[in-house]
């Protein structure tokens, strides 16, 4: 169990807070998704979990234990992805891996078998300042798993991957919730928290201003809505109308009965819409 | 624990082998071998050429001069002569000696600057000749022992000249390869984000400092008796030079790494830290001219390991025992403050 209360955090020290009154607890095993635009701060609060940023003000705790008296046990248990591929570029892929894995005190992956998890096998032996953005990526979600972690810190892990690799890398988060792991998971990419969170945090200018699961945010705050194409005067017209609107009702009615219908589709509320109805911000 | 240790090891060095150091430093002793070897002389020969004129009425200091060993062709017929020569021979130096026997008025002609130590004492080596000649002495006679010296140790060897740049070299380029090389690896690993990735491990300051530490060591001290070697072949005690150039570098790897926390980058730490270099190098000025060595020199870190690389090299029977204990001192207090400021600055990050 994380709890994390009543986290402030000021970069400046003239009261401008990055962070602010942030509260939430993550069930082990859960995979926690900590979604807010960037500068939102979101890294902040990883950080601060995770023991890089001093805690000024809260308390972070694991299993009842404060982020601040933790040592190299915690850091046995943790695995942490970041958003910017942070590998020695004059090392190999390999190396980059197995020389990690010989900080740890427990038992390590084989740095080739996480290779060919994350699709880099054939390029194990290159030097990781010879990869692409992606590929540095990958290798740094790969070393986020080296030893075996109980709890994932990952920040942006599908960032910068086309869509197949970025489904591998979603495969293997759930397959590590499903070993056990904990998954706190900070994006701005509204589907893949949608895909893959069981509970998401929506972070704005350093509060959170709501927080359940995807599911219950979207009929808590989604307005279900139909979006229509239809013929008039030649040309193909497209309408969004939501139901809840006695105006777009009316509408939906008038379109039916005097043009030529082409589609009907039902759209959910997606959590990047519900973003931007509590915040009136975009999530970029 | 010592798996992590060497792992660290192991990595640091092999960053350091792919980096563009290794060239440099190869490069770097063969420039100072050829200088040393081939570049400086071997020893220093006077450079001035004194010419005599002696216009006196018997020519007495003429035949004072010859006897004393002055060869014939330092001696002109006039003024004119004497004039051309010293305009002719740069670095030259004319003495014409006129008037009575008794009281000559000498001039000391030169057409290149001469140092006033260096006219003060021909003026006193003149004066002593023209005392020694009216008193109807011979000029040597008596000068073997001006004074009596008593020699506290044993007589060191003379040292070649060319040699003498060694001891500086030694401790200017090993110091320079700790203080600033592992400067440089800290800045790659901050701007590569590497180290942060550190401070989610289980890895430690500890670790982190001293596998860096260690890197350098090896290194450095490679390159230090390669120097040694290369310029000075076998003939200096390798068992005592090694630890101690290990441990110079040892010290201003730890120096390194701690001033190198409280910046972001190259371009930020080079003022301030070249600065800091040219400080510490201040002790070789005081090797190479002992008269220069105030109270605060002393207290430089690179001052024992300036001097007791020098007694390494050029043994003059002075002990090094306590110049190996202040070191040892030393390397143990910046090691604490290493882990301090390591800690605060490359560890953590924002305000408490």
């Amino acid at each position: 169990m994380i709890e994390v209360s009543h986290l402030f955090h000021d970069y400046t020290g003239k009261g401008q807070y990055a962070v602010s009154d942030v509260s939430f607890t993550i069930s082990k095993g859960e995979i926690f998704g900590f979604l807010g635009p960037n500068g939102a701060g979101k890294s902040t609060v990883q950080n601060i979990m995770t023991g890089l940023l001093r805690l000024q003000k809260g308390e972070v705790l694991y299993d009842g234990k404060s982020v601040k008296t933790l040592g190299p046990e915690f850091f046995n248990r943790i695995g942490v992805s970041f958003e910017h591929p942070n590998v020695y570029t004059k090392l190999t892929g390999f190396e980059n891996l197995s020389y990690y894995a010989r900080l740890f005190d427990v038992p390590t992956q084989d740095p080739m078998k996480l290779l060919d998890m994350v699709g880099l096998r054939e390029d194990a032996h290159k030097r990781a300042g010879a990869y692409s953005k992606g590929m540095k990526q990958r290798l740094v979600f790969a070393r986020a798993l080296i030893n075996n972690p109980s709890i994932l810190f990952l920040d942006e892990p599908t960032a910068g991957l086309d869509p197949a690799t970025a489904s591998r890398i979603k495969d293997i988060i759930r397959q590590k919730q499903q070993e056990g792991c904990t998954v706190f998971l900070t994006t701005h990419n509204m589907f893949v928290a949608d895909e893959l969170c069981d509970r998401v945090a929506f972070l704005n200018e350093g509060r959170i201003v709501a927080m359940d699961s995807p599911r219950n945010l979207k009929l808590r705050y989604g307005e279900r809505s139909i979006k229509v194409e239809y013929r008039e005067g030649g040309k193909v017209k497209s309408q969004l109308l939501f139901l809840e609107k006695d105006s777009d009702r009316a509408l939906l009615h008038d379109i039916i009965d005097h043009y030529d219908v082409q589609t009907i589709h039902s759209q959910e509320a997606t959590l990047e819409h519900i973003f931007i109805s509590l915040t009136g911000r975009e999530l970029v | 624990m010592m798996r992590r240790f060497f792992g660290l090891f192991k990595q640091d060095l092999t960053l350091a082998l792919r980096n563009t150091l290794m060239p440099v430093l190869i490069f770097l002793i063969l420039v100072m071998a050829v200088m040393v070897r081939f570049v400086l002389p071997k020893e220093w020969k006077p450079v001035e050429t004194y010419y005599f004129v002696d216009r006196t009425e018997d020519g007495l200091y003429e035949w004072l001069l010859r006897q004393s060993g002055i060869g014939a062709h330092q001696f002109l017929s006039d003024e004119g002569a004497l004039r051309s020569a010293v305009g002719e021979k740069g670095n030259s130096i004319g003495v014409l000696f006129a008037g009575p026997t008794t009281h000559p008025e000498i001039t000391i002609m030169h057409s290149e600057r001469v140092s006033a130590q260096g006219l003060n004492i021909l003026k006193a080596t003149l004066n002593a000749i023209v005392e020694r000649a009216t008193e109807g002495t011979q000029i040597n006679e008596g000068m073997e022992q001006p004074s009596n010296v008593k020699f506290l140790r044993p007589q060191a060897r003379p040292v070649a000249p060319n040699l003498t740049s060694v001891p500086g070299l030694l401790a200017f380029e090993v110091l320079v390869l700790g203080f600033t090389f592992v400067a440089v690896f800290i800045f790659q690993e901050r701007s590569e984000g590497t180290i942060r990735a550190y401070r989610v491990s289980p890895g430690g300051t500890g670790a982190y400092i001293l596998s860096k530490t260690l890197v350098f060591i090896v290194l450095g001290t490679l390159y230090g008796c390669g120097l040694v070697l290369s310029t000075m072949g076998l003939s200096v005690n390798y068992g005592v030079l090694v630890p101690l150039t290990a441990l110079g570098v040892g010290l201003y790897t730890l120096i390194g790494i701690s001033v190198a926390s409280f910046f972001k980058d190259l371009s930020e730490w080079f003022l301030p830290g070249v600065l800091l270099l040219m400080l510490n190098m201040m002790p070789v000025v005081s090797l190479l001219f002992p008269t220069f060595s105030p109270r605060w020199l002393t207290y430089i870190p690179s001052y024992p390991v300036t001097f007791a690389l020098s007694e390494v090299l050029f043994p003059s029977g002075k002990p090094l025992l306590p110049l190996v204990g202040v070191l040892g001192g030393e390397t143990v207090a910046a090691y604490v403050i290493c882990v301090f400021l390591t800690e605060r600055n490359l560890m953590k990050e924002g305000r408490s």
